[in-house]
């Protein structure tokens, strides 16, 4: 059984051919759900509990990146099966899943290609993507083993799935660890030189010096202590044949 | 673990300007390029780059020094000193590969091994058992 949850801004006049087109792809293909409308005081988490209560099994979002944050974050703990059809921008999470836009994306989901993602988590914050920390000082403690000690100050990224390709950071989001890149100048002949360290981790705390403010796809967490850790396969997700992961 | 980016497939990555302290594991391969105390222990390769400060004892299937290491160097296979290598501790793999140039200070093990020493165009290098 399907529902789709709509984003307030595909509501909008400029969506409207796209988004009845979109339908009677839905109805041609038998995949027919109830149609929910997200608010802007209507929290994915309410309805997905509604919905988990009358059978619904995939939840297909109608929007863009941060939407299907929104709605992953909320189906998780449910067991559900996402589905994505891009509409509107930025939609990198829809392209590295190998996701066309719009009414092509209808064509994924009657495939039902499932790939189990991992999560990855700060804190209590669940993320699926990436979270990038302010330039700091800082150490990465694994456990009581060992620490890694940033002797100057870098730009710390913890990846799970990376949707720039100019980055250049891609990380596999189906191996079960989260990886840390530490970005550091230090003094060359001439000038200073970037080096890159990277970290492979399932579980590790990141101490900084002076508390940073990070954003953990929507939500925002100030602090200078990071629990970091990754959560094997916790999302489920309609993938297109074109996946880069 | 396979991660695609800058560094290559699976590989931890320990650049020039961290420092890492404590017992270091990891279960792929390893590139050191900053410093290092307490030990090191990876199941895969360890390549310790020339301006790498390890004060550690080392162990791995395969290593290529080619900075500073003050302890024991346990390798499974084959360890490679380049010309720029410094090694104080005792030294145990199957081959053993020395640049000319090369400074290696302690006891050599080699259970049924091979060494093998590079013909050296000027006499630097030098074996102190």
């Amino acid at each position: 059984m399907y529902c789709y949850i709509y984003d307030d801004f595909v509501q909008e006049r400029k969506f409207e051919r796209e988004l009845a087109a979109i339908e009677a792809r839905i109805t041609d293909l038998g995949l027919q759900g109830k149609i929910v409308r997200l608010a802007l005081f209507r929290h994915p988490n309410e309805i997905i509990e509604r919905e988990v209560a009358s059978g619904v099994k995939t939840v297909v979002v109608v929007g863009n990146d941060e939407t299907v944050h929104k709605v992953a974050n909320a189906i998780v703990d449910h067991h559900m099966v996402l589905g994505i059809i891009p509409m509107g921008t930025p939609n990198s999470m829809a392209r590295i899943l190998g996701i066309p836009n719009g009414v092509a994306a209808c064509d994924v989901l009657t495939k039902r290609n499932i790939e189990k993602l991992d999560a990855g988590r700060v804190n209590d914050h669940r993320f699926f993507t990436n979270i990038s920390f302010p330039s700091s000082r800082g150490v990465v403690r694994y456990e009581k083993q060992y620490d890694v000690i940033m002797e100057r100050k870098g730009d710390v990224q913890v990846v799970n799935l990376e949707t720039d390709p100019e980055v250049g950071l891609m990380a596999q989001p189906t191996d079960g660890v989260l990886d840390l890149f530490i970005t550091q100048y230090v003094p060359g002949r001439f000038r200073k030189r970037q080096v890159q360290s990277h970290l492979p981790l399932k579980r590790a705390q990141l101490l900084f010096e002076d508390a940073v403010r990070v954003e953990a796809n929507g939500v925002e967490i100030t602090g200078n202590q990071f629990m970091l850790s990754s959560e094997p396969g916790a999302l489920q997700v309609i993938v297109g044949r074109e996946r880069s992961i | 673990m396979s991660f695609k980016g800058k560094g290559g497939q699976g590989e931890t990555i320990i650049a020039e300007g961290v420092k890492v302290e404590g017992n270091f594991t990891s279960d792929g391969n390893v590139l050191i390029d900053g410093a290092v105390s307490g030990s090191v222990a990876a199941s895969g390769d360890v390549t310790i780059g020339e301006r790498a400060m390890i004060d550690a004892d080392l162990s791995a299937n395969n290593a290529i020094i080619s900075g500073e290491v003050k302890g024991n160097v346990r390798i499974g296979e084959r360890l490679e000193l380049t010309s720029s290598a410094r090694v104080k501790g005792d030294v145990e793999a199957q081959t053993i590969l020395m640049a000319p140039g090369c400074r290696l200070n302690g006891k050599v093990t080699m259970p049924d091994g091979v060494l093998a020493i590079e013909t050296p165009k000027h006499n630097k290098g030098s074996i102190v058992a």
